[in-house]
C-alpha cells in the first residue's frame, strides 16, 4: 500500500521523532567535525562543501515550497543575487564578501518581497509559472546589461592570495567549515520556522488556504515572511558558492537546473521535515559529482536523465520523503508488537 | 516595411504557437494538470520527423501526421503511468511529476541522439513567396497551413463529435460528467494524449525552417505559458488567438530591440498578464463587455 493516499492518522510519536532527531543530529555533527579525518582527497572535500552548501539552499527553497507549498520554480534567482551581489562588491568596490554576502542576503530579500507581493496572489500553478518566468527575465537582463554584469563572459574574481579577511582561504577545509557552519544555521532557522506560530500558519495555508484565512491567518504577510527568509538563505548560498568557485555567469546563476535541484534534495529528503532537505543534499550530491565525473561525453545526460526518474519514482511511490519513512521505521521498531 | 515583414513573419510563426499551446491548454482545462514536459513532446515529434526524412526520406510535413500519432500513442501511456496517479495530489508532486518527466525525456534525447543540431534540407526551404509587397518564406507559410488544418480539425472534433463533447462535459464538471456515464479516466487518457501529440505535429512541421536538439523544448515552454495564461487556462479558442498575438509580439519586437531581449518582451507580458488579469485577458475583455 502506498502512502500517497489519503493522509495517515497515525502520526510517529513525539519520543521516536524526538530520538531520531536527536540521533541524526550528533551523527551529523560528529560527521562534520570528524571530517579532516576521513575526507582525505581534496575531490572528496569539495563534495563534502557542495553538499552543506546545496543543502542549506534545499533548506531555505523547503521553508516555502515544502512548508506551504508554494511551488518556486525560480529560487535560482536569490541564489544569483547572492553571488552577484558579493562579487561586484568585491570586484568593482572592494568590499569584503564578509559584508558582500549579508549585503546579498538583504538584497535577496527585498527582491523576494518584490516578487512576492505581485506574485503570491496567484494560486498554486500560476505562482509556479510566474517564477520560472521570473527565473528567465534575470537572465536575459543580467546576458544583456554586460557593462554591469560581464555579459556571458561572467564575473571572475581577482587573484586574492590567501586573506581570511576578504574570505581567501589556504586550506580548503575552511570553506567546508564555513559550508558546515551555514548548513547548521540553515537546520536551526528550519526547525525554528517549523516549531514556530509561523510554521503553523504556513502548514494550514499549505493543508486549505481558505480555511487559513477564514482562521484569521494573514496569507499574504505569511507567505512573504517564509519567502524572506528562504530567500535569504538561497542567496547566503549564492555569496558562497561565488567565493568557493570564484566565477559566475548568467547560465550558471539563473540556471533551471539549480532551481531544481534545491526542490529534488527538498522531495527526496522529505519536505515535511526540517533536515529532510539536508538529508536529501548529502546523498544526492555525491552521487551527482561522481556520476559527473564517471559519464563523460555522450554519457553526460544519463546523470540527470537517473535524477528525472528518481524524482518521479519518488513522487509516485514516496510522497513524503525519506525522513518520513525513517521516522515510520524508527517507530516500527521502537513500538514492535508484544 | 521591415515592420509589415515582420508583422507577417510572427502571423505565421504565431500559428504554430498557437497550435502547441492549443494543446497544453486542452490539458489544462480538461485535468486541471500544467504540463512542464509540453516542450519535450514537441522535441519528439521533431527528431521523430528529422529520422523520417534520413531514413526513408519522408518531407517532415508529410511525417508530421505520423509523428502526431507516435507521440499521441506515447503520450497516453505517460499519462497512465505518470499522470494518473497524482491528478487528485498537491501542487507539489503535480508540478515536480511533469518536471521530472521534462528532465528525463530531454536528457534521454541528449544521450540518444546527441547535443548537435539536426536539421533537414527540403526543396521549398529557401523559396519564398512573394505576398503583397513582402515576402513570406514558404516553409513558414506550409507550417502555418498544417497548425490551422489540425486546430481546425481539433475544435470540430470538440464542437461535432459525441466524444469531443464529452470531453469538454469533463472539464466543465467532472462530476457531473460521471453522473451522465462518462468515464472521465478516458476523458484523461484521450486528452493528454491530443494535448501532447498536437505538439508533437507542431515539432514536424516546423523542422523545415528550425532545428532540432534535445533542449528545444525549454526555448518553446515560457512562450506557450504566456500564450495560454494571456488567452485564460483551458480556454482553446483563447489559446488560438494569444498565440497569433504572442507571435506578432515577438516578431515585431526584433524590429525595435537588440536580439536578445526578443523574448524578454514576451516574458515580461506574461508576468504582467499573470499578475493583473489572471483569468486570462480575452475573458475580462468579455466580460466587461458584457
Amino acid at each position: 500500500m502506498s502512502d500517497s493516499a489519503a493522509p495517515s492518522l497515525r502520526i510517529p510519536s513525539r519520543r521516536g521523532r524526538r530520538a531520531v532527531e536527536a540521533a541524526l543530529a550528533l551523527v551529523l555533527l560528529g560527521l562534520l567535525l570528524a571530517a579532516p579525518f576521513y575526507v582525505g582527497t581534496e575531490f572528496a572535500l569539495r563534495i563534502a562543501t557542495l553538499c552543506c552548501l546545496f543543502g542549506t539552499m534545499s533548506l531555505g527553497w523547503n521553508l516555502l515550497g515544502g512548508y506551504a507549498n508554494q511551488i518556486s520554480l525560480g529560487h535560482a534567482v536569490f541564489f544569483a543575487v547572492g553571488a552577484y551581489t558579493t562579487g561586484l562588491l568585491e570586484i568593482d568596490f572592494q568590499v569584503t564578501p564578509w559584508l558582500g554576502i549579508p549585503a546579498g542576503m538583504a538584497l535577496a530579500v527585498l527582491v523576494g518581497i518584490g516578487i512576492g507581493i505581485p506574485t503570491f496572489r496567484l494560486a498554486g500553478h500560476y505562482f509556479a509559472l510566474g517564477t520560472l518566468a521570473l527565473l528567465q527575465i534575470g537572465d536575459i537582463l543580467f546576458t544583456y546589461y554586460r557593462q554591469f554584469t560581464g555579459g556571458t563572459l561572467g564575473l571572475t574574481l581577482p587573484i586574492r592570495g590567501y586573506r581570511p579577511e576578504m574570505f581567501s582561504f589556504k586550506y580548503p577545509i575552511w570553506y567546508f567549515y564555513i559550508a558546515a557552519g551555514m548548513m547548521v544555521g540553515a537546520l536551526l532557522a528550519s526547525r525554528l520556522v517549523l516549531r514556530s506560530g509561523l510554521g503553523y500558519r504556513l502548514r494550514a495555508i499549505k493543508e486549505n488556504p481558505l480555511a487559513a484565512q477564514l482562521a484569521g491567518i494573514d496569507l499574504l504577510r505569511t507567505k512573504l515572511t517564509a519567502l524572506a527568509v528562504s530567500a535569504a538563505v538561497v542567496a547566503a548560498g549564492g555569496g558562497f558558492y561565488m567565493q568557493f568557485i570564484q566565477f559566475i555567469d548568467p547560465d550558471s546563476a539563473f540556471s533551471f537546473q539549480t532551481s531544481i535541484n534545491m526542490a529534488l534534495f527538498a522531495i527526496i529528503g522529505g519536505v515535511n521535515s526540517w533536515w529532510g532537505p539536508a538529508l536529501g543534499a548529502m546523498l544526492l550530491v555525491p552521487l551527482s559529482e561522481y556520476t559527473s565525473l564517471q559519464l563523460t561525453g555522450r554519457l553526460a545526460p544519463l546523470g540527470p536523465l537517473a535524477y528525472g526518474l528518481l524524482l518521479i519514482v519518488v513522487i509516485l511511490l514516496r510522497p513524503r520523503g525519506l525522513a518520513e519513512w525513517l521516522l515510520r521505521l524508527w517507530e516500527r521498531l521502537w513500538q514492535s508488537p508484544t | 516595411m521591415a515592420l509589415y515583414q515582420a508583422l507577417l513573419n510572427g502571423l505565421l510563426i504565431g500559428g504554430v504557437y498557437a497550435l502547441i499551446s492549443i494543446g497544453l491548454t486542452l490539458v489544462f482545462g480538461v485535468m486541471d494538470i500544467v504540463n512542464f514536459a509540453q516542450g519535450e513532446f514537441l522535441m519528439i515529434g521533431m527528431f521523430l520527423a528529422f529520422f523520417g526524412h534520413r531514413l526513408f526520406g519522408l518531407d517532415p510535413l508529410v511525417a508530421s501526421v505520423g509523428a502526431g500519432l507516435i507521440v499521441f500513442a506515447l503520450g497516453v501511456v505517460v499519462e497512465r503511468v505518470v499522470i494518473d496517479p497524482i491528478i487528485d495530489a498537491p501542487p507539489l508532486a503535480q508540478i515536480f511529476a511533469t518536471v521530472g518527466l521534462s528532465v528525463v525525456l530531454s536528457n534521454a534525447a541528449a544521450a540518444a541522439f546527441g547535443n548537435e543540431y539536426h536539421g533537414v534540407t527540403t526543396p521549398y526551404g529557401a523559396v519564398s513567396v512573394p505576398f503583397l509587397g513582402a515576402h513570406l518564406p514558404l516553409s513558414y507559410l506550409l507550417a502555418f497551413a498544417c497548425a490551422a488544418v489540425a486546430a481546425s480539425l481539433l475544435y470540430l472534433f470538440l464542437n461535432r463529435t459525441d466524444v469531443g463533447r464529452a470531453m469538454r462535459a469533463t472539464a466543465q464538471n467532472r462530476n457531473a460528467a460521471v453522473l451522465l456515464g462518462i468515464n472521465p479516466r478516458a476523458m484523461y487518457m484521450l486528452a493528454f494524449g491530443l494535448g501532447v501529440g498536437l505538439a508533437g505535429f507542431a515539432g514536424a512541421v516546423i523542422l523545415p525552417y528550425t532545428v532540432a536538439y534535445p533542449a528545444i523544448g525549454s526555448q518553446f515552454v515560457l512562450i506557450m505559458y504566456t500564450v495560454v495564461v494571456l488567452g485564460g487556462l483551458g480556454s482553446v479558442r483563447g489559446a488560438a488567438v494569444a498565440g497569433l498575438a504572442i507571435g506578432v509580439i515577438q516578431s515585431v519586437s526584433t524590429v525595435f530591440l537588440a536580439t536578445e531581449l526578443q523574448n524578454l518582451v514576451v516574458f515580461l507580458i506574461f508576468v504582467a498578464a499573470l499578475i493583473l488579469v489572471p483569468g486570462g485577458v480575452l475573458k475580462s475583455v468579455r466580460l466587461r463587455r458584457a
